[in-house]
Formats: structure tokens, C-alpha cells, sequence
């Protein structure tokens, strides 16, 4: 095929994998690609976090189980004993994937957890430790020392849910480089304890302070330093990027999907990470079926044009010259594919138009669905019914599926839409249009258009790793005019910022009683 | 819309000529013609309708005039005794 042959040259990049030297197809094509991505510019790798490195991602279009409407066997193109053709590629992934970013994202959960808690901890040692030391000399607490007892443990209370809310929760992807603003408040807090430290240690520890009140004022004051620091994390990490600054621009670069979104000050790579949760949502699932790209359209290119002069000595003319000539040529050679592209398109849609008005597609899969809905219905309680045709949603669904499994088949096939869905993913989602009372119509809505990616089984399109190609280091703040990109395997996001503009509000003001009108005499006269 | 220009001829009856006259409020109006009283001399021509954009009034061009202006031209047509006013008529297409 003119693609493979086309394209197998680059494989040879991964010489280390047994595999692609084996299988020269589209998945190691793309994932020698994905290696090349750290070349000039910056670019990093962003990785979610909680999941094994399994790509799952599949771009292919044909599916090996996809006659299911059909035959009720599944075909398989392998022995129970030998690894199939998947099984082989996702265990080369593993072994070549395997990034040790790991320990360093657990090293600064623990550096933060372990400072958290001494924080924590040091004002409570600070009230215990004079009576454990020293209870002979110390004065007795009085009622306003007793008063800031309950201070201290309302306020470190409060710490305590403050910081549960604000900290303890999962981190969603783990960044390339450090977090910077994490990072610098957890030196401050850091050095806010060191120094509490020592002056505790040298002014009450050694001199043994009798004043048991100065003690647990000392200790309120700290408290009180931990609240603000805990202030300053809210203002720093949630609060400042709320208000919006900056206009994105998203676009999918194989197919244009775009959208805008409004952000406030952010990191390179805090930005990527909010760009990636709403990408999941807001943009169709990625489709490369879709594209409808003649394949001898891709696979033919423009090669460059060696221009030989003869005899001529001026050697700028002669470079301009020679650029003219080779615009000239590509121009004329690019027109001529041009046409035949246009050709091929249109004979495509023509085929795609035939083939969709002989099904008569949609309006014959709402039918389907309908007529197979009409088939159960949800048993009261009052009715007496045989145990034996009582059915729980699971075989119900079982039970209606069969009638409507071609013209889903048909339909999903004409739409290139089989690969989202696998026989046993439309049951399930029949079983809970079931469960909850739901309409054909409802039903059918996930499969009549394209959904969100996040909409689809979560382990085989969710890919977890992107990677952020920036020539700006990726911890710098947002700016007017930075450009950067999300890339994955087969395609990436290209993300543009623009600054929010100024705007001049100015006021006018209008008087109610400023409202008059005059009719509009038109004089008619009779002759 | 496409416009169509007739001729229309009329004598004067004993209660004028039969149809209203309309516009010639600012500078740059046109006059239209507002309502054909019935059994009038307009409505018994025929050929006359109401807003009908009036052109010309005995070949004198009323475009911009005033109400007044107008209201002259035709007392002195009515003191002649017949009028030839020009309309332009909006044909729509169908």
C-alpha cells in the first residue's frame, strides 16, 4: 500500500524494539514519532497520575470484533497460547515507557506532608514542654493564659480543615517542573518554623522562662503566622487565577476543532493541565476516520526542484531567479494534485451519499430503537408476575438488544463510529437507559453525534500522556502572545494566548423624564 | 422591486379630482398618493392606485416639493379642469 511504504522509514528510529521491526504499522509509526517530540524546543512530559503507563489509545479503524451485529462468535486471529498482535505492543510500550518521574513526585508529597505536620505539631510542643521541663519554676497559668488555651485549639482546629480542604486532595496530573508557587510556600513555612524554632530554643528553652503566659502567647503568635501563611496559599494557588486575564485558543490540529477559553495568571504548565481537563469535555472525540483524506492525496509529496543555470554570472539574480523558477513549479505541480484531490473528494462524498440515502440511516436506527423499547416494560409493584419473566435490567437489555444490533451496526459502521463502541459498552448503556426510564431518543443521543472524548470507556480513550512543547520555560507566567502545544500521539492542540483587552467604561447618564415623543405628521389632503 | 411609470389622465368631477395626497414633509420626500375616495373621478379612470409614487403633475416634477407646493399644482390643474399626473407604481415579481 502506498501509505506503509511511505511511512515504514521512519520505524527504523527505534532500533532497540523488537517489535516495530517486526509489526511495520500505524502504532509504531506513531510512537517513534512521540520519542522524536524532545528536539529543539522545550518539551516535557505531562503524565497523570494514578494509573499504570497503559496506552490503550487506539487510532485504527478496523476492529477485529466488529462483525458482532452479525455472528454471535468472536473471531480471533490467534492460538490460546500465543500473545496476540495488542499484547505484544502494549508490553514493548512498558518496557520502553517507563519514566522515573515517579519518585520524584512522591518525594515532594512526603516533604510536604512531613512539614505540614510539624508545623502542626511545634505549638503543641511548645505549650508542652515547659511543665514537662521545668514545672517547679514555672508561674501558674492564670485566667488569660487558660483563655489563650482555647484560642490555640479553635485556631489549630480551624488550621487542621483549612488545610484538609486546601491540600489533601489528588493531584491531578504531575507537572513537568517544579510547582513554583508550591514550592515557595513551603520554604516559607518552612523557615517561619526553623525560626520559631530557634528563638524558642535559645530565649525559653535555655533561659528557662518562667512566665508560663508569655510561653502560650508565643505559641498563639505562631498559630496565628501558620493561619496567614495558610491565607497567603489560598490567595496564591486558587485565588489569583480566577480572575481572567488572558484569552486561549485552542485548536486540534488534524481537524480544527477550536474553542476559546478565558484564564487568569498562570503558569505554562499549570495552564496545560486546565486546557487538558476542558479539552475532555468541551471538544468531539477525535475521530481520525473521519478526516476523509484521500490516502494518495497524503501519501504523494512536493519534492524539492533543483534548478541548474547555464552560463549566468550575476549570482543574485540568478538566486532569485532560481526561487522564482522552483515557487513557479511547485505552484504548477501543486494545482495539478489539487485537481485530482478535488476529484477524488468529490467522488468520495458521492459514495458516502449513495450509501447513506439506500440505508436511510438515522430515521431507520430512531425506528429500530423504538420498536426494541416497546418490547419491555418496567414491572409495578402491585402486579403479580412468574419469577421466570421477572428479569433484571442486565437481561433485559439482553433481551431487546438483539432486535435493534444490525441497524446499530449499520449505523455506526457508515458513521466510522464502530471503534467507540463495542458491543458490550452500547449494552451497558442500554442498561441504564433501562434502569432509568429513559427514551429511545435518549438512548440514542450518545451515538448520534459525537460526543466528548470523556464520554467514552475510560480506559481506552483517555490517554494520559501529553506532552507540552513550549519555547518559553514552562514555569514562567502567562503572557500576551505565548504559543504552545499539547501533543499526543496523533495529534496535537495548538493553544495561542491573548491578552485581555482594557476597557474604558465610561457613564452616561440619562434622565427618565429626558423621554419624549412627537407624532409624526404625515398631512393628507384630498384634491 | 422593479418599478413601473404610467400616465394617468384625469378630469376633475364636481368633487375633485377623488384621491388623497400624501408626503411632502421634508425637503427630500417623495409625494404618494394616499387614499382613492370611492366614486371619484381616480376610481372611476381606474388606472390609478393608491401609494402610487407621484412623479409629475401636467409634466412639472413634485419630487422634494412641499405639501403646499403640491396642494398649488393641483388647485390649479382643478381650475383647469383636468390633470396628467405620472406614478411610479413598485411591481414585485412573483
Amino acid at each position: 500500500m502506498d501509505t506503509e511504504s511511505q511511512y515504514s522509514g521512519y520505524s527504523y528510529k527505534s532500533g532497540h524494539s523488537r517489535s516495530s521491526r517486526k509489526h511495520r504499522d500505524r502504532r509504531d509509526r506513531h510512537r517513534s514519532k512521540s520519542r522524536d517530540g524532545s528536539r529543539g524546543d522545550k518539551s516535557v512530559t505531562i503524565q497523570a497520575p494514578g494509573e499504570p503507563l497503559l496506552d490503550n489509545e487506539s487510532t485504527r479503524g478496523d476492529e477485529r470484533d466488529d462483525n458482532w451485529g452479525e455472528t454471535t462468535t468472536v473471531v480471533t486471529g490467534t492460538s490460546e497460547h500465543s500473545i496476540s498482535h495488542d499484547d505484544l505492543t502494549r508490553i514493548a510500550k512498558d518496557m520502553e515507557d517507563s519514566v522515573p518521574l515517579d519518585c520524584s513526585r512522591h518525594l515532594g508529597v512526603a516533604a510536604g506532608a512531613t512539614l505540614a505536620l510539624l508545623s502542626f505539631l511545634t505549638p503543641l510542643a511548645f505549650l508542652l514542654l515547659p511543665p514537662l521541663l521545668w514545672r517547679e519554676e514555672l508561674e501558674p497559668c492564670g485566667t488569660a493564659c487558660e483563655g489563650l488555651f482555647i484560642s490555640v485549639a479553635f485556631k489549630l482546629l480551624i488550621l487542621l480543615l483549612g488545610s484538609w480542604a486546601l491540600f489533601f486532595r489528588r493531584p491531578k496530573a504531575s507537572l513537568p517542573r517544579v510547582f513554583v508557587l508550591r514550592a515557595l510556600l513551603m520554604v516559607l513555612v518552612f523557615l517561619l518554623v526553623v525560626s520559631y524554632w530557634l528563638f524558642y530554643g535559645v530565649r525559653i528553652l535555655d533561659a528557662r522562662e518562667r512566665s508560663y503566659q508569655g510561653v502560650v502567647q508565643f505559641a498563639v503568635s505562631l498559630v496565628d503566622a501558620l493561619l496567614f501563611v495558610h491565607y497567603l496559599a489560598v490567595v496564591l494557588l486558587e485565588l489569583r487565577q480566577l480572575q481572567p486575564q488572558f484569552t486561549l485558543k485552542v485548536v486540534r490540529s488534524t481537524d480544527g476543532a477550536s474553542r476559546f477559553y478565558n484564564v487568569g495568571h498562570l503558569s505554562i504548565q499549570r495552564v496545560a493541565v486546565w486546557i487538558l481537563e476542558k479539552y475532555y469535555h468541551d471538544f468531539p472525540v477525535y475521530n481520525p476516520a473521519l478526516l476523509n483524506l484521500p490516502k494518495s492525496v497524503l501519501a504523494k509529496k512536493v519534492s524539492g526542484f533543483k534548478v541548474y543555470s547555464l552560463g549566468e554570472e550575476n549570482s543574485t539574480n540568478n538566486s532569485t531567479g532560481q526561487s522564482r523558477a522552483v515557487i513557479a513549479a511547485a505552484a504548477r505541480r501543486r494545482d495539478n494534485s489539487h485537481n485530482e484531490y478535488y476529484y477524488e473528494e468529490a467522488e468520495h462524498e458521492r459514495r458516502v451519499r449513495k450509501r447513506r440515502a439506500r440505508l436511510l440511516l438515522s430515521p431507520r436506527l430512531v425506528v429500530a430503537v423504538e420498536e426494541a423499547f416497546t418490547h419491555i416494560k418496567r414491572l409495578q409493584e402491585e402486579e403479580q408476575k412468574n419469577p421466570r419473566e421477572v428479569m433484571d435490567p442486565r437481561e433485559a437489555a439482553q433481551a431487546i438488544f438483539a432486535s435493534m444490533a444490525r441497524a446499530m451496526q449499520k449505523y455506526l459502521r457508515t458513521t466510522k463510529q464502530q471503534p467507540y463502541h463495542t458491543m458490550e459498552s452500547i449494552l451497558q448503556h442500554l442498561e441504564f437507559c433501562i434502569t432509568h426510564d429513559m427514551t429511545p431518543k435518549a438512548f440514542l443521543e450518545r451515538y448520534l453525534a459525537a460526543g466528548p472524548t470523556i464520554q467514552y470507556h475510560k480506559e481506552r480513550w483517555l490517554a494520559k500522556q501529553w506532552t507540552l512543547v513550549s519555547e518559553e520555560p514552562v514555569t514562567n507566567g502567562l503572557k500576551d502572545g505565548i504559543v504552545f502545544l499539547l501533543k499526543r500521539q496523533d495529534f496535537s492542540l495548538v493553544v495561542s494566548t491573548k491578552k485581555v483587552p482594557f476597557f474604558k467604561l465610561s457613564e452616561e447618564f440619562v434622565d427618565p423624564k429626558s423621554h419624549k415623543f412627537v407624532m409624526r405628521l404625515q398631512s393628507e389632503t384630498s384634491v | 422591486p422593479n418599478t413601473r411609470d404610467l400616465d394617468v389622465f384625469l378630469r376633475k368631477q364636481e368633487s375633485g379630482f377623488g384621491f388623497r395626497v400624501l408626503g411632502g414633509d421634508g425637503p427630500d420626500q417623495s409625494i404618494y398618493i394616499g387614499a382613492i375616495i370611492p366614486l371619484g373621478a381616480a376610481e372611476k379612470d381606474g388606472r390609478l392606485r393608491a401609494a402610487d409614487e407621484l412623479m409629475c403633475i401636467d409634466g412639472i416634477p413634485v419630487r422634494g416639493k412641499s405639501h403646499k407646493q403640491v396642494l398649488d399644482l393641483m388647485t390649479t390643474a382643478a381650475r383647469n379642469g383636468h390633470v396628467l399626473l405620472t406614478v411610479r407604481r413598485k411591481i414585485f415579481c412573483e
